[in-house]
């Protein structure tokens, strides 16, 4: 579903960033969320707005915007995860870049006060986005989008599972192209011909990262291992969470999103963000892993010590590398992968 | 053996040596807020309370309170600056895989309490507002030693709505630490706090009031070390005492016509920290030229006075207060005003390396002060580390800034 990519133009696009984002108040809405992931590259006009010692992500964003790259799209639903998102939403407000940016607040915890808050916001932000564009949004609507939300990330959970059991193999890029396809809209889903035979007597890599470049799974694989699981804004971290039943849509999608695979940026969850790990170390055979930290980024860099932690317990290797969203640097972090593969098959 | 530094002995030999130079410091307020602070020290590594970590963000009210020694590894990694420890603490750090791309006072806190400087908390408590990095720092610290960690988490904006959430969760805290610490969580002694709160600001207000009257008659270098108070002091007796020295000094100086410069040129405004290690900046800046930063951002009192019946409720409005929470036009705005009530002709931001939140929006800020004709320099560097200190190119920085506010003058 890469129709709404490019600059063909559509009424309904609105935009969005983080994986918090409840993609089904947008969809309810009678909107078309579309994810601001913009291909890798420098950011020379972005560069002048922003510090030099900030996320490459989000200045990439900001240069695509300047450049007019981004199809448009009547508006931003914005995560303040961190403060460089919260700076990106000021310029783009600020350069009128294009629509209102709609601020949500998500909370950096699973608990309840969190679930309460949360369902507010985003009552109050549905309803002040459906009075501006002149929408009506009756709860029957969220709950169908929800449901069929639900259903499209379930048959993506289900097939991610699947490969990580090794019942099932897919290229790695394929696969985060799925994932965005499907987050965007689409229910296509390989076909069983679309997957090749699993790969035997391959080292089985967990990636992690918050953007984890779809490159490096070329790389990994052109090396002689496989990808299994991505820990990441653009992988796993899509998946829903556990929700319970709820009278209210609002408290429903709180549950949701707040107890999906948890990003680092929830430092009351850290516990959490281990037990998840743990869980994923202890359900699927992993013989190393990649960590891609993106430059600047203080949940990320902060994370590494925690996933380094977890793995040196259980014995995993793991090779850090750094990037910057630039797609440079691939002959370093070729020669980087293969010398860390050429160790794991000692 | 620098380790054994820290020890209370030593800490005590130090204050009593401190106690005896009181000549040494050119303010009685500062040589009393020393004081203060060493047997705060002191009180975290004698243990006879319970320690709490904190960010320079918390409403240290709650801790205040609850009658615990409150620390600040920020504000303890300024220090250590000035006691030489930041490269062997900052190579700790390094060794523990945390990266050099992180805020300095956080990799330097880390270095720290790696290499055992830190008093051992008993909890610790954080917000998750203007900073990044603190509560990722603040919550491994948490781990790694295995006591609870208590995240104040903080919306963007400042409704009543979100204010509610804020003081829901700062009555958790106030309770859970009780519960954790094995203390009796006393309302009466959280008003007492926020009545010393209340004071303090008040105070402060008045100091602020007085230097926004011309000509400045404290130099931006000696009310930067008062920050201490702004950072680590809301709630405790100390800072309405050294407040109140403060302003007697600040009264009686004016009076008297001792002013911060012989010639007062230039009047500054000052954004974000300064650099904890020696540098020329302020020497160049006050000795040489006569340019007086009269206010520094951190100062700024954003937040009105403490209801002492709603104590949470207002904490949180406190905390929501701040202006760098929200979109960036409303920090804009309060630097506005600041430059007008301070008759300020120049801003210079203090851009430290690894702070996103102060550092990212500054584009804005820069245009809108052009916009209202005040110059601006953006002086990049690091407040921790000297290695990224390059004096040369300050210096040259400083001086074409100087001449442009006297260009500026002159049209």
């Amino acid at each position: 579903m890469k129709a709404e990519q490019g600059t063909k133009r559509d009424e309904n696009l609105l935009g969005w960033f983080c994986s918090y984002t409840p993609l089904e108040i947008v969809r309810a809405l009678g909107f078309r969320p579309y994810r601001m992931l913009p291909p890798l590259g420098r950011a020379p006009r972005a560069d002048g707005f922003f510090a030099g010692n900030l996320c490459p992500y989000v200045k990439a964003c900001l240069e695509n915007a300047l450049e007019g790259r981004f199809p448009p799209v009547l508006g931003l639903l914005l995560v303040p995860s961190c403060s460089a998102m919260t700076h990106l939403a000021n310029l783009w407000r600020a350069l009128e870049l294009s629509g209102p940016v709609w601020v949500i607040d998500v909370p950096r915890s699973y608990n309840s006060l969190a679930v309460d808050y949360f369902s507010r916001r985003l009552e109050e932000v549905a309803l002040q986005m459906a009075s501006f564009y002149g929408r009506r949004l009756y709860k029957e609507d969220l709950w169908q989008a929800i449901e069929e939300e639900k259903q499209r990330k379930e048959r993506l959970k289900g097939f991610l599972e699947e490969r990580a059991a090794g019942n099932v193999f897919l290229r790695g890029a394929r696969v985060l192209e799925l994932l965005e396809e499907g987050i965007n809209g689409a229910n296509t889903f390989p076909d069983p011909g679309e997957g090749s035979a699993v790969p035997r007597d391959r080292l089985r890599l967990l990636l992690l990262g918050s953007i984890v470049p779809s490159y490096l799974l070329d790389m990994v694989e052109q090396a002689g291992a496989v990808s299994v699981v991505e820990d990441a804004c653009n992988g796993w971290r899509l998946l829903p969470g556990e929700a319970c039943g709820a009278d209210s849509p609002y408290t429903y999608l709180a549950h949701l999103y707040l107890s999906k695979p948890p990003c680092p940026r929830m430092v009351a969850d850290k516990g959490r963000r281990r037990r998840y790990l743990q869980d994923l170390l202890s359900r699927y055979r992993i013989d190393g892993a990649i960590y891609h930290v993106m430059k600047f980024c203080d949940a990320g860099l902060m994370d590494w010590i925690l996933v380094k932690e977890e793995l040196d317990l259980r014995g995993i290797p793991v090779l850090r590398v750094e990037g910057d969203y630039t797609g440079g640097g691939r002959g370093q972090w070729s020669t980087r992968v293969e010398a860390f593969l050429e160790r794991l098959r000692r | 053996m620098r380790r054994k530094a820290f020890s209370p002995w030593v800490i005590n030999t130090v204050k009593h040596l401190v106690a005896l130079s009181s000549r040494a410091f050119p303010w009685r307020a500062t040589y009393l807020m020393v004081l203060k602070a060493l047997d705060q020290v002191a009180e975290a590594y004698l243990r006879r309370r319970p320690v709490v970590w904190h960010n320079v963000f918390f409403p240290t009210e709650i801790l205040y309170g609850l009658r615990v020694v409150p620390f600040a590894p920020e504000a303890a990694s300024a220090l250590a600056v000035g006691l030489g420890l930041a490269s062997e603490a900052l190579n700790a750090a390094s060794a523990h895989w945390v990266a050099t791309d992180i805020c300095s006072f956080h990799r330097l806190a880390a270095g720290l309490d790696l290499a055992g400087y830190f008093p051992t908390p008993d909890a610790v408590v954080c917000t998750s507002h203007l900073c990044d990095i603190a509560p990722q720092s603040l919550a491994w610290s948490a781990d790694r030693h295995g006591k609870p960690f208590y995240l104040l988490d903080v919306p963007q904006r400042a409704k009543a709505e979100d204010a509610t959430y804020v003081a829901r969760q700062l009555k958790y805290i106030f309770y859970s630490l009780a519960r954790d610490l094995g203390l009796s969580p006393d309302m009466e002694a959280l008003k007492a706090a926020i009545g010393r709160s209340n004071e303090a600001r008040r105070l402060l207000l008045e100091i602020n009031a007085d230097r926004q009257k011309l000509p400045a008659v404290i130099r931006g270098e000696e009310a930067h070390g008062f920050l201490y108070l702004m950072l680590t002091g809301w709630g405790a007796d100390f800072t309405e005492e050294v407040y109140r020295e403060l302003l007697e000094e600040l009264k009686t100086r004016r009076r008297e016509k001792k002013w911060a410069a012989s010639r007062e040129k230039f009047r500054l405004l000052w954004l974000h920290l300064r650099p904890y290690y020696p540098t020329e900046i302020f020497k160049i800046l006050e000795e040489e030229s006569g340019a007086i930063v009269v206010f520094e951002e951190m100062h700024h009192v954003y937040w009105e006075e403490l209801d002492l019946d709603r104590p949470f409720y207002s904490l949180a409005l406190k905390v929501l207060g701040h202006q760098g929470l929200s979109f960036m036009e409303r920090r804009i705005q309060t630097i506005l005003d600041m430059v007008r009530e301070f008759n300020a002709q120049g801003v210079i931001h203090f851009a430290h390396w690894g702070c996103r939140q102060s550092t990212a929006g500054i584009r804005l800020l820069q245009e809108a002060l052009r916009r209202e004709n005040t110059a601006f320099l953006n002086l990049d560097g690091d407040c921790i580390d000297r290695e990224k200190y390059a004096g040369g190119g300050v210096r040259t920085r400083l001086e074409a800034f100087l001449e442009l506010l006297a260009a500026s003058r002159l049209h």
